[in-house]
């Protein structure tokens, strides 16, 4: 895959030390990037230092960056390594997570309050039940099934050979389905 | 035949079971997909795994990129400038190479 055609004069820009052209290639991939880091880490702190750590890299990477993916790819492949590598310093400091208040966030831009509140409910379940998958399935999902990668894709991104993503993706979405039915089953509980 | 899974899909439901994800993504062979479509009319206990495997991803799809917050975006480009002058700077220190 190259890249367009407006990305590569972006990236040829910004190398030059166009500053506008960095910022343009910033806010196109500010928000996958920070809802990647969000969903695999579960606290908005540990996600924006994802995030400026993901775009300081690329920033210092730009003469090397040879346009072989597309520079969401790039970014995506930097920024799970260092969700994986906070995750593993994490683990190693006997961290606990913080709570995420994700739906919080996204709540901020919707329709009406009920809908916005029912919505809200929901996300939070999807988002604690991903937090609940080891981090190398939560990857896999959230880069295939939220940020809606193709599976060749997420292969590259993760360095993963396709049999081996497609294994830990039936994993995955083999636990979220259990999550999402038991949830479903209480709440049919409640209600009758 | 119809199948029951009182423990969790067994023998040929588990195999069918672990064909799903790829069959939901499209990305089946030919052969197997009509195999797994066979099973599902006799199964009805895997055709509502399947559903709600269907469901789960579909939710997930739903979710989207969470926007940045403004406060977060402006950290983010403070940052990047702060670096950008550093490199800047550092370039202008270097001691200049004599050309012979």
């Amino acid at each position: 895959m190259t890249l367009p055609s407006d990305e590569r004069s972006l990236v040829a820009a910004a190398r030059q030390g166009d500053h506008w052209a960095f910022e343009r290639l910033v806010k196109a991939n500010q928000a996958r990037i920070y809802s990647l880091a969000l969903r695999m880490l579960g606290n908005r702190q540990d996600a924006e230092d994802v995030l400026q750590e993901t775009f300081i890299a690329f920033y210092r990477s730009l003469s090397r960056f040879q346009g072989r993916s597309a520079v969401s790819t790039y970014l995506y492949r930097l920024a799970v390594n260092f969700c994986l590598m906070k995750l593993r310093y994490r683990k190693s400091h006997g961290g606990t997570q913080q709570p995420m208040d994700l739906a919080a966030e996204v709540a901020a831009t919707g329709p009406s309050p009920l809908e916005q509140a029912e919505r809200s409910e929901q996300r939070r379940q999807l988002d604690r039940a991903l937090q609940l998958l080891p981090a190398a399935e939560r990857a896999v999902v959230v880069l295939r099934d939220v940020q809606g990668l193709s599976g060749a894709a997420v292969a590259r991104v993760l360095k993963l050979s396709l049999p081996a993503m497609k294994s830990r993706l039936h994993r995955g979405r083999e636990a979220l389905r259990r999550t999402v039915a038991e949830r479903g089953a209480q709440q049919g509980g409640e209600k009758g | 035949m119809r199948h029951k899974h009182t423990h969790g899909p067994q023998g040929h439901c588990r195999r069918m079971v672990s064909a799903f994800s790829d069959y939901l993504d499209k990305d089946l062979q030919q052969q197997v997909c009509r195999q797994v479509e066979r099973h599902l009319k006799d199964c009805p206990d895997c055709k509502l795994y399947l559903d709600t495997l269907n469901k789960t991803i579909t939710l997930y799809r739903g979710l989207g990129d969470v926007p940045v917050p403004k406060d977060v975006e402006s950290r983010l480009f403070a940052t990047i400038r702060l670096e950008s002058f550093q490199r800047r700077t550092a370039s202008k220190g270097k001691p200049k190479r004599n050309r012979k």
